[in-house]
């Protein structure tokens, strides 16, 4: 198991630097002098000298990349000058709150997804099944900034049952403030959720020691616990790790929709402001924070599934 | 029961399609209706999309507007429809294009393997890395916002999906029999690929097309919703939402009525992707 | 029989590395959050939520509003606008006497007055701020432009000496322009003075979460007692106008901004109050004369007449805006509706480009607010009249700041905004509209020696009628050169629960909160 951890973790290190020279890349796409484009309006030669070293735009290209590479491992990526604080500081301020949000997110797409993930499968190909996964598939088409529009106003204003973003006084009191963006960036990933489960458990109800175990008598409910979820549950878990990045482009709109101040809605905002500082940080961090999570995932499959650590 | 089959002449398509279920059978009819309202909508619409009625702001669905108008006065359903054009438009572009550069690239990795393919790899995972959406924006805000800017941005992150399924299609494919027999004929690799195994790997390719086109639309509507992606005037469903945003309490139709036709559009294509995926699942035997 | 597996412990261990992996995540995330201090007692907290975030406390280098109404909180001004708004009263000086050739002005300060940090308040305050105030290299100070020095005559006594008579010297020394501010504390933060403000006013800087929310608490040290009656105040930064509106239906603020027109009536209708401030600013679009041919007066003029502003007081503010006539805001002294006013027009319209060199139109864009829905709307409309004598224009999306610091750079051809006066009188707005050595008028690069000259008549013109004979003209020459297109008076709408009272905006759209209370 420590070996197929250690294995893993070294893979993902050429991806990490693949995602640098993406990033470094993003700057350079910039129709016409970087420097003056993220300065903006700012921009007077001093400042733009200025930018210009910070980038090291004079150097060739190779070496304005470990130039970059340096900054990056320092967490330098300038000051934001609309903000007036340190991209990195103001980006990893907002860190917490939008994996608060992505982890409440993903209960609450679970608690949808799982009961009726299960009783699709075990109705599979029945009316209950049908009608289930044709409202799912409706599910996937709504738009999440309409869906949280229309949430926002019917369970916050109409029938006032949940706060309207922001962040609450204590810690509880902020989970309750996250509770209606959670619930809608979880209602826009449970048709995924239900589709993958459904379809694990499906293909784990049809293997042979289940079957088997179903000729010797085995009840139901040992079935479904101690057979089918706990091996249908790994397939299931490493499809959440490849769909955690629709999770975060849901996060992300969702976070400027209820004015969550988190890491989407700066990267909206940053859009809009044109500070291309923080959209290439916030660019970053996301990737970093996807690979991260395939890894956990990854590990959490050979925890749960013993063959795998010993292929590896 | 192998994969030749696939390669095969149209009345076997045919049969596919009556053999899909009604699931598919209603995608296709349902998507088919919206695409030809939307090519017809500049002479079926009773109204232009952007005329001002400024003495009609904000009316409720009615005899003279089926959905009611917005804030402007416009109709509604004439600018649903001639939305619909945009949206379709980005759907099928966002898809066609990355389909046709990751195929091809696909289709080298894998057929040639090697290191054309352990480099293909790498791209992928590092494209795959990025959220799809964080990606596309962030393209975008450099580009700068509009419909051109965000097809770039579309195809240079979309282009790895594809490539990605094709590739190991061609991986699976090249060693199969009516391959291998090819080559030994001396037929030259350009052929080959083009034309042995193009055909057999592209299905699987289309059928995510499907909900990539979905992705796409979603994609370009919550940036027109930012006022990132196509910019007012030009309707869009994301566009138009956003402008209706401020009446949702007192005139909720103009936020409704292009919200539903995502959802509808978005359903039908679903319907259809998923039906074709069992279809595709089913002849492939696995 | 069968061999039975412990099915128990198989099942649990499962879900129970799951359950602590997710307990891991969320505790982990959760811990990570910033939270503000909490209170032992129940402080009464106001919380506000505005459209946009405040940039810097620094008053001679701010140009927003969100910066300069948290800036009135947290420093006091020499004299404050009386509630009739005729004129001024005390505030951080008592008495004040101005010299009988009007060439200068000397103030007595009020004693015993502290910054929130406990430092006194002296006399090198007020001049190290003033003098910040009156360079003209600050962003205004054109606005205190005969004033060419401030000198401590003691150390409870300040003299402004002028360089001619300055008839809107008292309105502008009460804008936050003229607000005072510690000279220690500016000096010790250098640069970054403008992110850590020491004040004497009703309340201090708490905490800034940048583009989230800010906190004031109540100033310990404020001169005046049993106010603020708050002691706390969090101005919440959202930029979505539903959001907001919502915000306060659902009772989750108490206080708005920027209350959507369309929504008035439905708020009103719920109990919430709403306090509307007429005419204060006027909506309007800048030219800029560099880019061709936005350089001759009948092609602006031409624009100007295309505009249906009857339709957008109408349709975009569901009547709480009216038609403007003049570039002035109606509340302000001199304001002149008759003075040849821009109308609808398309026939006139047509017959001024004829005369133009493009009479055939041209193409042009436009650089719109990205948030604000109704400014689009408006922007619509007008190109819908334009279209009709052949000019396109297209619309130009970006958020509110960059489009400020657009103008500034005055790379853009048309730039929307709408802007309010600091005090009553109108020597503020035409002198940003019509100086071209002040910004180079407002960034339009208008340029006119005529307009230049009656401008400095009138700010040197003590008596009124004569005054307002000069005003009137000025209004006419911009009827007639259309630099800038207004359409209506935009009221300044806010709206608060029914729990909150005090809370009074005054004709400019300031507000205090010293006098707010909260049920």
């Amino acid at each position: 198991m420590i070996r197929y951890a250690a294995g893993r973790v070294l893979a993902i290190v050429p991806v990490l630097f693949g995602v640098s020279i993406v990033v470094f890349m993003l700057i350079r796409l910039i129709p016409g002098n970087p420097a003056v484009a993220i300065l903006g309006e700012r921009a007077s030669p001093e400042l733009v000298e200025r930018v210009k070293n910070q980038l090291g735009l004079d150097l060739p290209i190779w070496r304005q990349y470990l130039h970059f590479l340096g900054n990056a491992s320092r967490l330098d990526f300038g000051p934001s000058y609309f903000y007036k604080q340190e991209v990195s500081t103001l980006t990893l301020e907002r860190i917490p709150i939008t994996l608060t949000l992505v982890a409440y997110a993903m209960v609450i797409g679970l608690v949808i997804a799982v009961p009726f993930g299960i009783w699709a499968a075990t109705r599979r190909e029945g009316p209950v099944d049908h009608a289930i996964r044709l409202v799912f598939t409706g599910v996937i088409g709504i738009p999440t900034f309409w869906m949280g529009i229309i949430l926002a106003l019917l369970l916050s204003v109409r029938w006032k049952l949940l706060p309207l973003g922001g962040v609450g006084a204590s810690r509880l009191d902020t989970l309750w403030h996250l509770t209606l963006p959670a619930l809608t960036i979880g209602l826009h990933i449970s048709p995924i959720l239900v589709r993958a489960l459904r379809s694990s458990l499906i293909e784990v109800m049809s293997s042979d020691y289940v079957t088997t175990g179903v000729a010797m008598g085995l009840r139901p409910v040992t079935r479904l616990f101690s057979y089918l979820l706990r091996n249908g549950l790994t397939p299931f878990v490493s499809t959440v790790g490849l769909n955690i990045g629709w999770l975060i482009g849901g996060t992300i709109i969702i976070e400027q929709v209820f004015g969550v101040p988190g890491v989407g809605s700066l990267l909206i905002t940053s859009i809009l402001t044109r500070d291309y500082s923080i959209i290439q940080f916030v660019a970053l961090v996301l990737a970093v924070l996807v690979i991260l999570v395939n890894l956990l995932t990854d590990l959490t499959y050979a925890l749960l599934d013993p063959r795998v650590s010993f292929r590896a | 029961m192998s994969v030749s089959t696939l390669a095969v002449a149209s009345p076997r398509r045919l049969q596919w399609i009556m053999a899909g279920g009604w699931s598919l059978r209603v995608g296709l009819v349902g998507f088919a209706l919206i695409a030809v309202l939307a090519l017809l909508a500049p002479w079926i619409t009773p109204y232009d999309p952007t005329t001002l009625g400024l003495a009609e702001g904000l009316q409720p669905p009615s005899a003279a507007h089926w959905f009611g108008t917005d804030q402007l006065g416009r109709d509604i359903l004439t600018r649903v429809l001639h939305a619909a054009r945009t949206d379709l438009q980005i759907g099928t572009i966002g898809v066609i294009i990355p389909l046709i550069i990751g195929a091809a690239l696909g289709l080298f990795a894998g057929y040639y393997t090697g290191w054309p393919d352990a480099i293909l790899g790498r791209i992928v995972d590092v494209v795959t890395a990025f959220p799809f959406l964080v990606l596309v924006l962030a393209i975008v805000a450099m580009l700068g916002p509009g419909l051109t800017n965000f097809y770039i941005a579309i195809t240079l992150v979309s282009w790895v999906a594809y490539a990605r399924i094709v590739r190991g299609e061609a991986l699976s494919a090249r060693g199969r029999g009516y391959i291998l027999a090819a080559r030994s004929l001396g037929y030259g690799d350009i052929r080959i690929m083009f034309r042995h195994l193009l055909p057999n790997v592209m299905v699987p390719a289309f059928v995510f097309g499907m909900s990539d086109f979905v992705l796409d639309i979603l994609a370009g509507a919550s940036l027109g919703f930012f006022g990132l992606g196509v910019q007012p005037p030009t309707p869009e469903w994301g566009v138009m939402i956003a402008e209706g945003r401020n009446f949702i309490i007192t005139a909720p139709w103009v936020v409704i009525f292009p919200g539903l036709a995502i959802i509808v559009t978005a359903f039908f294509v679903s319907l259809i992707g998923d039906s074709a995926s069992d279809i595709v699942r089913r002849v492939h035997g696995s | 029989m069968s061999d039975r597996r412990p099915i128990i412990s198989a099942h649990f261990r499962t879900w129970r590395r799951l359950a602590v992996l997710g307990a891991l995540m969320l505790v982990t995330s959760l811990v990570a959050i910033e939270v503000g201090p909490s209170y032992a007692a129940d402080p009464v907290t106001i919380t506000m939520a505005r459209n946009a975030d405040m940039l810097t406390f620094d008053p001679a280098s701010t140009e927003d509003d969100p910066s300069i109404f948290v800036e009135l909180q947290i420093f006091d001004r020499l004299v404050k606008l009386n509630a009739a708004n005729n004129g001024v009263e005390p505030e951080l000086a008592t008495a004040w006497t101005v010299a009988p050739d009007g060439l200068s002005a000397t103030f007595t300060l009020r004693q015993g007055v502290k910054f929130s940090d406990g430092s006194s308040l002296t006399a090198e305050d007020a001049v190290f701020s003033l003098t910040r105030a009156i360079d003209p290299k600050g962003s205004w100070g054109f606005l205190f432009s005969p004033i060419k020095s401030v000198t401590k005559v003691d150390d409870k006594t300040i003299r402004l000496n002028m360089s001619e008579p300055f008839a809107p010297l008292m309105p502008a020394l009460s804008t936050f322009a003229g607000s005072i501010y510690s000279k220690a504390n500016f000096e010790k933060w250098g640069k970054d003075a403008g992110q850590h403000p020491l004040g004497t006013g009703a309340f201090m800087l708490e905490s800034w979460q940048k583009g989230a929310q800010l906190a004031l608490v109540k100033n310990p040290n404020y001169w005046q007692p049993g106010k603020p009656k708050v002691d706390r105040i969090v101005f919440r930064v959202v930029g979505d106008d539903n959001s907001r509106v919502l915000l306060l239906q659902s009772g989750q603020v108490d206080i708005i901004d920027f209350v959507p027109p369309n929504q008035v009536q439905s708020l009103m209708g719920a109990g919430q109050k709403i306090q509307k401030v007429e005419g204060t600013a006027i909506l309007r679009y800048t030219l800029n004369e560099t880019v061709k041919p936005l350089d001759e007066a009948n092609v602006r003029c031409a624009m100007a007449h295309t505009i249906d502003r009857a339709a957008v007081a109408k349709n975009i503010f569901f009547g709480q805006a009216v038609v403007a006539r003049s570039l002035l805001p109606s509340s302000t002294l001199y304001h002149d509706p008759n003075a040849d006013p821009i109308t609808f027009d398309l026939a006139k319209a047509k017959a001024l480009l004829a005369k133009s060199s493009v009479p055939n139109g041209f193409t042009v864009s436009a650089h719109i607010n990205a948030g604000n829905q109704g400014y689009q709307d408006v922007t619509q409309i007008w190109a819908a009249g334009l279209k009709q004598i052949g000019i396109t224009l297209k619309m130009e999306l970006l958020e509110q700041t960059t489009l400020i610091q657009l103008r500034n750079a005055e790379k853009y051809s048309i730039y929307q905004a709408a802007w309010t006066n600091d005090t009553p009188d109108p020597d503020e707005l035409l002198g940003v509209a019509l100086d071209f050595s002040s910004q180079h008028a407002a960034h339009t690069f208008y340029n006119n020696p005529k307009a230049k000259e009656l401008l400095l008549q009138q700010r040197r013109e003590l008596d009124p009628k004569k005054r307002q004979v000069i005003v009137t003209e000025l209004q006419r020459i911009v009827n007639q050169d259309c630099p800038q297109i207004y359409v209506v008076h935009v009221p300044r709408i806010y709206g608060t629960t029914a729990a909150i009272s005090g809370f009074a905006p005054n004709s400019q759209g300031k507000y205090s909160f010293e006098d707010v209370t909260k049920k």
